[in-house]
């Protein structure tokens, strides 16, 4: 007993820290070291681990494979550039131009956010369905003359990624620009500034902690999201994250699952790389933003 | 160019735009659920028809049985292991606590895959037990910033006042600390509870054969084709949803005052 | 160098109505101050000349153009702002070349002005410091610069010395004054110190707090004829004295009960007035003389009791109850190291002043 009460009455409280780090290392460190491992095994019904080999990304390598992953990305990419483009006007408005509506707007944005993204999934079929609103709409206003069904293309993914992923981005950049003082976007104008040049030279190199948090995470979670395609694309287009399940789930193809997994995981870090150099690049411009 | 008074109220029109494109598919949704009618999508009158059928459906119940069990579980376990971590990290010298944060940064999928493979190879049955470990998981991805963030708020002096006056590490632990985290702790709780009813893709590849979640459930019966009953069972958990999400922030501003 | 002009303005907040009909001339090339208490309204009008507010009703003019719903950054007008608001991720040299940079200027030609204008400013060595590592002093010398160097026609200051310790204060003042001489710029300085005011102003205007502007002229001029009582307590200390007007034979006194006829001067605010009449007079405490012996010479005297006495250093302040209750402050330089008649508690003593140092408040 009076072991465990010196450690409790010590000041190093570390071994506390124990638990939850266990917990981590074994269900989530383990787990994604599970993937890189089990692409490099063959496997046999009974082992999982059989025998080493190469195998699997050899297989996986192929241009098909690519090419769905380069369109995966590129979907994330577009999302996220949207999604940014479409919440940085929404989190300056909440930042700066609203006060007393502020909490309520903040409630409206977050229910969207926590709901199951099945049901908002499923709610854009009523607008997308052929004979749904936006058809009707479209009907009405005149750019067609019969009924549109948006539900199995890709713009009707697009434009639910969208939907969904949008609230992600507001938030980030929201707590970024709150912690801006508005005197400095004043001082900008009153010195002669337009206010693009205000935005370019004061307000994105100082809220690009968020917008940077808000885009890497839009575009890591789209990357493998399966949800939409699945429910929306229809069994015409494929994404990384419905081939993956394809993959476990009706192939039981695990290695070549895994070993997908690890490449399309691969091409995301490389791409998440670039975009964190295209954004270092673009706030060093625009601080010394030389004629 | 642009008239001025339009020109300073764009910014606003173009919020309200936003918040239409975020709510009309969900208005929609909800509209329709008390449609008389089967489809097609016009309307035939209002009903509530379809939310007797959803009630009579003893598979939603198991499910939603199923999901409870598995939020709440996920829920105590992220709080108590976040509690005692928090606790823990304090005066750790390295920072132990942003490795938590990448829960939240994966792609969802590689997670789970990662843990059916990991429950394959140990031979741990898919089910209840797999999932809680699963959501559990996501939940300390959610609940340690929301925990961390109370937590750094404590003033030190506090803790020493308590020592001070006599209590033991244990005691004010309990009756101090906890006590000043009840809002970060209640956010976090229903946060978590939150998660894993929201969560699909886990449960996807980890409940196994037997066990159903809201969310497969729900996922299934979106496969099977449109159908006014989802429309109600969707309707039901938006409120709900709609509901926690409401205390969660009221009762972090207002507790937040009381504390402070 | 240019001149401003409000007319007729009115604006509100919320319901909330700031002032309304407010007139205002800042003429051209001067340093004007505004003085007022908190909340009356002065950053308000400051803010508007800026562009950040627009007037509900009225017209604001810079020289002969109208700028009443100009954007901010069309202005000629430039504004230190009271917590600088210094563009945290740019160095001194990149804020200070911001405006310059705005009109594309060319990269050498900047690098010109910006240094002449740091070395001005005693910033050069400071040059590629982050403005968030200077002292509070330092980063005022960088707001001021960097509105400097773009030659504005119009200066805003609101209330530049309240983040600055004291000791700093009376140096940056006169730094403002040498500056707004050599810039000859049109310096609009708002501010609720009246000393601050007082020392730095070319022209000056009082407002009250309800909005509005109770007085206009120089700094002397406020001082020693202030036109009602709100300015006359505002600025500096006072003795305000109600009574009635009696003219007799030409002459002017004030009648107040309990207290011996005070004679008044023949000014222009008291040809306008009435017999009977009440009004009030601001008669300020360094005017006073105070004495145990009886003097000669004086056109009014008062006698009355020390009640309390406040030692100021450069002089000394008495508080004089009269026959008939009424307190009256006098300020007494302390000429001398051993004065001969001292002052104390409970002494009676007399008060004298010339009739012409006494103000008729129009109120």
């Amino acid at each position: 007993m009076s072991a465990i009460k010196k450690l409790f009455l010590s000041e190093k409280y570390y071994f506390l820290v124990l638990p939850a780090l266990s917990w981590q290392v074994l269900f989530f460190l383990i787990p994604l070291l599970f993937v890189g491992l089990m692409a490099c095994f063959e496997h046999t019904s009974e082992q999982l681990f059989a025998y080493p080999t190469l195998e699997n990304f050899r297989l996986v390598c192929t241009a098909p494979h690519f090419a769905i992953i380069f369109r995966s990305l590129w979907l994330a990419m577009s999302t996220a550039l949207f999604a940014l483009f479409a919440a940085y006007p929404i989190a300056y408005f909440l930042a700066f131009k609203v006060d007393r509506f502020r909490f309520f707007l903040l409630f409206l944005l977050a229910i969207p956010f926590l709901v199951n993204i099945l049901v908002q999934v499923y709610a854009w079929f009523f607008v997308l369905d052929k004979q749904g609103m936006l058809s009707q709409a479209f009907m009405f206003i005149g750019l067609s003359k019969q009924p549109i069904n948006f539900l199995d293309t890709l713009f009707g993914v697009r434009v639910v990624m969208l939907h969904i992923y949008l609230p992600f981005l507001v938030m980030p950049i929201f707590t970024a620009l709150e912690k801006i003082d508005y005197r400095l976007v004043e001082a900008s104008l009153d010195l002669g500034a337009s206010f693009f040049a205000t935005f370019t030279r004061v307000l994105m190199p100082l809220s690009m902690p968020g917008i940077k948090n808000g885009f890497f995470l839009v575009l890591v979670t789209s990357f493998g999201e399966y949800i939409i395609p699945i429910l929306l694309g229809g069994n015409k287009v494929f994404f990384v994250g419905t081939i993956i399940s394809e993959y476990f789930f009706i192939g039981k193809d695990w290695g070549k699952g895994t070993a997908f997994i690890c490449i399309s995981c691969l091409v995301l870090v490389i791409a998440v790389l670039i975009w964190n150099f295209i954004f270092n690049a673009v706030t060093m411009r625009s601080k010394r933003f030389v004629s | 160019m642009i008239p001025a008074v339009l020109r300073k109220n764009l910014l606003s029109l173009y919020v309200l735009c936003a918040f239409l494109f975020l709510y009309i598919p969900i208005f929609v949704l909800v509209v329709y659920s008390f449609n008389q009618g089967e489809f097609p999508l016009q309307w035939q009158g209002f009903s509530l028809h379809w939310y007797h059928e959803l009630f009579s459906l003893v598979e939603i119940w198991r499910a939603f049985q199923t999901s409870f069990i598995v939020g709440l579980s996920a829920s105590i376990l992220s709080l108590c292991l976040s509690m005692i971590l928090l606790y823990g990290a304090k005066k750790f010298p390295y920072p132990v606590l942003s490795l938590f944060y990448v829960n939240i940064l994966i792609p969802d999928i590689v997670l789970a895959v990662g843990l059916l493979s990991l429950f394959a190879f140990f031979w741990v049955p898919l089910g209840l037990v797999a999932l809680i470990i699963g959501h559990t998981v996501l939940g300390l991805g959610f609940a340690i910033p929301i925990l961390r963030a109370r937590f750094d708020e404590m003033d030190d002096f506090l803790i020493e006042a308590s020592y001070d006056l006599g209590a033991s590490e244990t005691y004010t632990f309990f009756y101090i600390v906890i006590p000043f985290m009840y809002p970060a702790l209640f956010a976090a709780a229903l946060l978590v509870m939150i998660v894993s009813f929201d969560d699909f893709l886990v449960s996807f590849f980890c409940a196994g054969s037997s066990t159903q979640t809201l969310s497969l459930y729900v996922f299934s019966m979106i496969r099977a084709g449109v159908s006014p009953t989802v429309n109600a069972l969707s309707t039901i958990m938006l409120f709900i949803s709609s509901v926690l999400v409401f205390v969660i922030s009221w009762f972090n501003i207002s507790g937040l005052e009381k504390k402070s | 160098m240019r001149s401003v002009t409000l007319k007729n303005v009115t604006k509100s907040y919320d319901s909330d109505l700031i002032f309304q009909g407010l007139n205002l001339q800042v003429p051209s090339g001067k340093f004007f101050a505004l003085l007022g208490p908190s909340g009356c309204g002065k950053t308000t009008i400051l803010r508007m000349i800026a562009g950040f507010e627009t007037p509900d009703e009225g017209h604001i003019y810079l020289g002969n153009k109208e700028i009443t719903h100009t954007p901010i950054n069309q202005r000629s007008v430039h504004t230190v702002f009271q917590n600088y608001a210094l563009f945290p991720h740019m160095n001194v040299f990149d804020n200070v070349a911001y405006s310059l940079r705005l009109k594309r200027v060319s990269p050498k030609i900047i690098e010109q002005k910006v240094i002449k204008t740091l070395k001005k400013f005693q910033l050069e060595p400071y040059m590629y410091k982050s403005v968030t590592q200077l002292s509070g002093g330092q980063q005022q010398r960088v707001a001021i610069a960097r509105v400097v160097i773009n030659e504005p026609d119009v200066l805003l200051l609101d209330e530049p010395l309240a983040a600055l310790d004291l000791r700093l204060r009376e140096k940056v003042l006169i730094e403002l004054m040498e500056l707004q001489d050599e810039l000859k710029t049109t310096f609009i300085y708002v501010t609720h110190d009246q000393t601050e005011a007082l020392t730095v102003a070319d022209q000056m205007a009082i407002m009250n707090p309800n909005g509005q502007i109770e007085q206009v002229g120089t700094p002397k001029e406020i001082y020693e004829f202030p036109r009602s009582t709100f300015v006359a307590k505002f600025v500096g200390s006072t003795n305000i004295i109600k009574g009635h007007l009696q003219i007799q034979n030409g002459t002017h006194q004030l009648v107040v009960q309990g207290l011996p006829l005070i004679q008044l001067s023949q000014s222009s605010e008291a040809l306008q007035m009435n017999h009977g009449d009440m009004i009030f007079i601001s008669l300020r405490p360094e005017k006073i003389m105070i004495s145990k012996r009886q003097l000669e010479g004086f056109s009014n005297h008062l006698q009355g009791i020390v009640i309390s006495i406040v030692y100021h250093g450069r002089s000394t302040q008495y508080n004089v109850q009269l026959a008939n209750g009424m307190l009256i402050q006098v300020f007494e330089q302390n000429e001398e190291h051993f004065p001969k008649d001292i002052i104390d508690y409970d002494d009676s003593v007399f008060l004298y002043w010339q009739k012409d140092n006494s103000v008729i408040l129009v109120e």
